[in-house]
């Protein structure tokens, strides 16, 4: 198990194994304990940095259509490719992978595809023409020992949050496949029924002391090794033991009970790294329009009680939902409107939108209060407006904005009903396009989170990015009749903050 | 393979891909970077040594090879290579319209009508001829050591483009710098 590029003296050598038979270790940890893991989800979906200890791995997802295997004709294929570069060790070289590289390909590969951890059924496109082929490509970026532990979680990590382009068939012949791209369909997960974590210890003297996960010094003077891939429910996928030191069999059962446990806490971690990935990841496709805050202050005509306005809604702590509400609100409405009319449109929305929200949900008041989910640390000025835009303004009418203000305040204070609203205010073809947001939004939130309940609490609207608010026709199209299908009084679904036990969707869900 | 240069270092350039088998845009980015560290590293203080820079992409989007220049550089500068003068890459697109823009996005590089990437020496001169541009008094050599262009474009465009990227390079080249010293500065104190 030597290492070409490491150097270490006899003595230190000596030392390393002295002390585990004292059941010490060099960098401090106890002999079953595992360094410090740091699950770091890259921007693309599908890649995602590991870091155990110093050592860090990358691993990215790609998926691509193409001709199944002809004795699989109705199912995809998953290819893990490990590439170890000499970015990782000194002693890595470039070219032809050696033979560690291909060793640990194996394992990743067996613990996943053979132990049918993803589900390759799902994968198929037409039987016997096209099936994706998902390709795992593993970079070591930096080798500080137990490189397939960390790989193997960047890879689960990597398949879990990877998203694959939404396809249907069609044509006149049925045979033609449809890639929607992702601003038309939202992207669909991979399906995982279970989450193989490999759990590696290394053998020292006769074989009768061993410690997990070894860092790079351990593994130079270790004389063998065993890398059991294992799920939380306590299945074995995996067993790899080549070589070195023989080990009797009830050291070996020892590391397997070990490895159960330690594989449970691992997929815990896992999913909750996930789950934070998820939640982030549906904030950032809220697009908030910078521009806004600066636009209603500078009305200039009636700038008094826009401001008091203003005032009133940052005043009031425990609306701080709605606030939100309302700039996102905002935000997608000045995108879309025209210049002329959007000063006063923006404040009328804001209050028809309001209104709208707790008929359409069927009575239930989904911003009724309650602690912002937000927490402390969202900053809310950077969602507002900066001084850097100006538009053409529209004077407003002052009688509108009492009333728009009496309303508001009104409705703010709790679940009022739109009896109140000066019908005056909104425009018909206004009105049409907030439900249609608004229907596009539930349609959306219920389409893509795997992670929803149904009595979730909610964290904010989402909305759908209809490519820059220009909508191509086939979206909008796709948009419409989905809102047509959508059922009467079904609550809309919003993203929850993490406490509630993630519901389980059918189709593109994850199971496990 | 590796040709050993009994009277200097020789610069070895391994590029990796995000996804998928090295191919040739791979070995062209490899040419490349390795021509242009040529030019900065004092290969003759080390004979009969190979320097290997190894560079992965992590992510694309846009302006890889400037990216990844002034990676190698800083990564050079980290390992105690020594040189004679640091490198600021940068790039800039031309869109359908003449107009040009810098640093594009993966979106923009696809859309526009053709985007360069330029490497600009960023070393102090101690000598001084007739040359412009100063930085803290001290003179600054001058001049253009790569530029890579794809898609085409008119010519006017193209020394326009140079104007942009050249005023951007000495920003990019003052940032590094500062960086540089700042993790010395960290190194010395807490290894």
């Amino acid at each position: 198990m030597s290492h070409a590029g490491l150097r270490m003296s006899t003595n230190e050598k000596e030392f390393i194994v002295a002390a585990i038979r004292e059941e010490q270790r060099i960098d401090g940890r106890t002999p079953f304990d595992y360094r410090r893991l740091q699950i770091k989800f890259l921007k693309e979906d599908g890649s995602v940095e590991v870091q155990l200890g110093q050592t860090r791995v990358l691993a990215v997802v790609k998926g691509e259509i193409t001709q199944p295997y002809p004795d699989r004709g109705n199912e995809g294929s998953l290819a893990i490719f490990t590439e170890f570069s000499p970015m990782g060790d000194p002693a890595f070289e470039p070219g032809r992978p050696s033979e560690m590289a291909v060793e640990l390909g194996r394992i990743i590969d067996r613990g996943l595809r053979e132990s049918r951890a993803v589900d390759t059924e799902s994968l198929c496109i037409l039987s016997g023409r096209s099936v994706w082929s998902i390709r795992v490509d593993i970079h070591i970026l930096d080798n500080y020992g137990n490189l397939v532990d960390a790989a193997n979680l960047a890879a689960l990590a990597a398949l879990l949050s990877y998203r694959r382009p939404e396809c249907t068939v069609g044509g006149d012949d049925g045979q033609q496949i449809i890639v929607h791209p992702p601003e038309v369909r939202e992207p669909v997960g991979l399906i995982i029924h279970h989450l193989p974590i490999a759990v590696t210890f290394a053998f020292f003297g006769d074989g009768n002391f061993q410690v997990l996960d070894p860092n790079l010094k351990e593994e130079e003077v270790m004389g063998g090794r065993i890398t059991i891939t294992i799920n939380s429910q306590g299945e074995i996928c995996a067993v790899q033991k080549g070589g070195g030191v023989g080990v009797s069999a009830s050291e070996v059962m020892r590391c397997l009970r070990i490895a159960a446990a330690k594989a449970q806490s691992m997929t815990e971690t896992l999913k909750k790294a996930v789950e934070i990935h998820e939640i982030e990841r549906a904030q950032r496709k809220i697009r908030r329009h910078p521009n806004l805050q600066n636009q209603i202050d500078t009305a200039s005509s009636v700038p008094n009680p826009i401001k008091k306005i203003e005032v009133e809604m940052e005043e009031t702590s425990e609306d701080i939902e709605p606030k939100q509400a309302l700039d996102t609100e905002r935000g997608i409405k000045d995108l879309s409107m025209s210049d002329s009319s959007r000063m006063k449109s923006t404040e009328t929305e804001v209050a028809e939108t309001l209104t709208e929200k707790p008929s359409r949900a069927g009575g239930r008041d989904l911003f009724a209060g309650g602690e912002s989910a937000w927490g402390d640390d969202v900053k809310l000025t950077p969602l507002k407006g900066s001084p850097g835009t100006r538009s053409t303004l529209f004077p407003l009418d002052s009688d509108a904005l009492v009333e728009f203000d009496v309303a508001a305040r009104a409705v703010l204070r709790g679940g009022v009903s739109s009896q109140r609203m000066s019908s005056k205010l909104v425009s018909e073809p206004l009105q049409r396009q907030i439900s249609d947001q608004i229907a596009a939004a539930a349609v959306y939130a219920n389409q893509t989170s795997p992670l929803i309940s149904e009595d979730a609490r909610p964290l904010g609207p989402i909305f759908p990015r209809v490519g820059d608010m220009d909508s191509t026709e086939e979206s909008d199209a796709a948009l419409e009749t989905k809102s047509v299908s959508q059922p009467e009084g079904t609550p809309v679904n919003f993203y929850f903050s993490g406490k509630k036990k993630p519901k389980k969707r059918g189709g593109s869900g994850r199971q496990d | 393979m590796k040709k050993e240069n009994a009277e200097r270092a020789i610069i070895e350039v391994v590029w990796r891909a995000k996804s998928g088998l090295s191919g040739s845009y791979e070995k062209d980015a490899e040419v490349v970077v390795r021509r242009s560290l040529e030019y900065i590293i004092l290969t003759a203080l080390h004979p009969n040594t190979a320097i290997s820079v190894i560079l992965q992409v992590i992510n694309d989007d846009g302006s890889l090879l400037a990216c990844a220049m002034n990676a190698a550089c800083a990564a050079l500068v980290d390992a105690g290579i020594p040189l004679n003068g640091l490198l600021s890459a940068v790039s800039c697109g031309v869109t359908h319209d003449g107009q040009v823009f810098l640093d594009p996005t993966k979106p923009e590089e696809q859309k526009c009508k053709a985007y360069v990437s330029f490497v600009f020496p960023s070393r102090r001169l101690s000598a001084v001829p007739e040359l412009p541009a100063d930085v803290d008094g001290e003179p600054v050599e001058y001049g253009i050591l790569t530029s890579v262009t794809r898609g085409a474009m008119e010519v006017e465009e193209y020394f326009s483009c140079v104007e942009n990227c050249r005023a951007a390079a000495a920003k990019v080249s003052e940032f590094s710098r500062s960086s540089i010293e700042q993790s010395l500065k960290g190194n010395r104190d807490g290894c």
